[in-house]
């Protein structure tokens, strides 16, 4: 699949080819409507490097996809944390509240007593979602920057991300059997059947962005602590 | 083995005792209980523990209960129906089976014989948590660490752990949280914990 992603084909192909790509717009803030043109003339006319974007929609599509060296050549920090920041808002500010309307109709549609008891469960991952997002870009980021400007002083190390870093999307999951197994059936059923829909697209999303930070992110880091890579 | 019980709904006390009288012999059969209406329903399926039960179509049909459905057509039996006069197919297709009035000893029991095996298979895949295996739930939902359980509980760490394993691998769900809820909506615990 990766072969078949070059600059040189058009973009709409590529979104064709991979609809769940679409996010992957919203996430470096681009926009859609670029009729015939390219990948390359895209990505150049929002400021986005073309193999790094390339770079990001190959790992987006192949779960399997490992980063070669020469592809850890294409990226630049800044562009990655922008990436990853942009896509940390978007769960926030977009997908989570969108969610949470919804669900806010099917607790409301349920008995009372179960609606409270979802109520607090999805609050409860919206609070472990912010905080595993806050530790990135208020500790693992402040640290890969000290270490762009060699001002590391050696408290902190990949590793300690490395071995913390979970994928987020456990909750999500229990939240889907939740919904589709044990909630008794109580009316809004088009709703929880959207809403189901939002589920399974917001966490292959995220497992996505988990994959992006554990196959690129890490390994780049990893290769900047050696020395390897300025 | 006689291990099957059998609850009838069936206003026509003529069709209900005629029903029972030839089901009844079966050697399969541990009891057979007949009621007229669906006023007490849920009460009578709690204390008899049916799992089969034949219904009447028209009680689901002409219900004013909204739940009665959900009463009549529950996983943890088989819903037959006893059908006496014309019902729409749509509506018998929810039934696992159907009893018309003209159909013999032999039929009757053959049906009654299939959805049985049924039931034996399903009991086979069962995925149903164990007696342990909720007790053990409550306690998770109730926030006990696997060493505060294993102690209550009189049980190593270990055990407890393979405990927790099935639960999650029957209930699909990982988190605490997710199997608190899971508890909460199953009635294992009180809401307000």
């Amino acid at each position: 699949m990766e072969n078949i992603f070059t600059e040189n084909m058009k973009m709409a192909e590529l979104i064709f080819a991979n609809p769940k790509l679409l996010l992957v717009f919203s996430h470096f803030n681009m926009g859609l409507g670029f009729g015939e043109r390219s990948v390359g003339e895209v990505c150049r006319q929002n400021g986005i490097a073309p193999l790094f974007f390339l770079l990001i929609c190959k790992i987006y599509t192949d779960n399997e996809y490992v980063p070669s060296n020469e592809d850890m050549k294409s990226v630049n920090i800044n562009d990655l944390f922008s990436y990853l920041k942009k896509s940390h808002l978007y769960y926030i500010e977009e997908k989570i509240p969108h969610i949470e309307r919804h669900l806010d109709i099917i607790i409301k549609s349920c008995d009372k007593k179960y609606g409270d008891l979802i109520g607090r469960f999805f609050g409860e991952y919206k609070v472990e979602m912010l905080k595993h997002f806050d530790y990135e870009e208020e500790t693992v980021f402040p640290y890969i920057k000290s270490l762009c400007e060699k001002k590391n002083s050696g408290a902190y190390s990949i590793s300690d991300f490395k071995r913390k870093h979970n994928n987020i999307d456990e909750k999500l999951g229990d939240l889907m059997n939740i919904l589709v197994k044990y909630l008794p059936s109580g009316g809004f059923e088009m709703e929880r059947i959207e809403i189901s829909f939002d589920i399974i697209q917001l966490s292959q999303d995220l497992s996505s962005h988990s994959l992006v930070e554990d196959r690129l992110l890490i390994p780049f880091v990893e290769l900047m602590e050696d020395g390897s890579i300025n | 083995m006689k291990n099957f019980r059998i609850l009838i709904v069936e206003p026509s006390e003529i069709v209900a005792e005629g029903l029972k009288g030839i089901i009844g012999g079966s050697t399969r059969i541990e009891d057979v209980c007949c009621i007229g209406d669906v006023t007490r329903l849920e009460e009578k399926i709690l204390s008899f523990k049916p799992n089969i039960v034949i219904i009447n179509p028209l009680f689901v049909k002409f219900s004013e209960k909204g739940n009665l459905k959900n009463i009549v057509f529950s996983s943890k039996f088989f819903t037959m129906a006893i059908q006496t006069s014309y019902i729409e197919p749509q509506m018998l297709r929810s039934f696992a089976e159907v009893i018309e009035l003209g159909d013999d000893r032999q039929r009757i029991i053959g049906k009654l014989f299939g959805i049985m095996n049924r039931e034996i298979e399903k009991k086979e895949n069962d995925i149903e948590l164990s007696r342990r295996e909720k007790d053990i739930l409550v306690e998770i939902a109730k926030g006990l660490t696997n060493k505060e359980i294993s102690e209550k509980l009189h049980l190593s760490v270990n055990t407890v752990m393979t405990h927790r394993k099935n639960i999650t691998r029957k209930t699909n769900i990982k988190s605490v949280s997710g199997l608190t809820v899971y508890a909460l909506l199953n009635g294992f615990v009180d809401i307000d914990i």
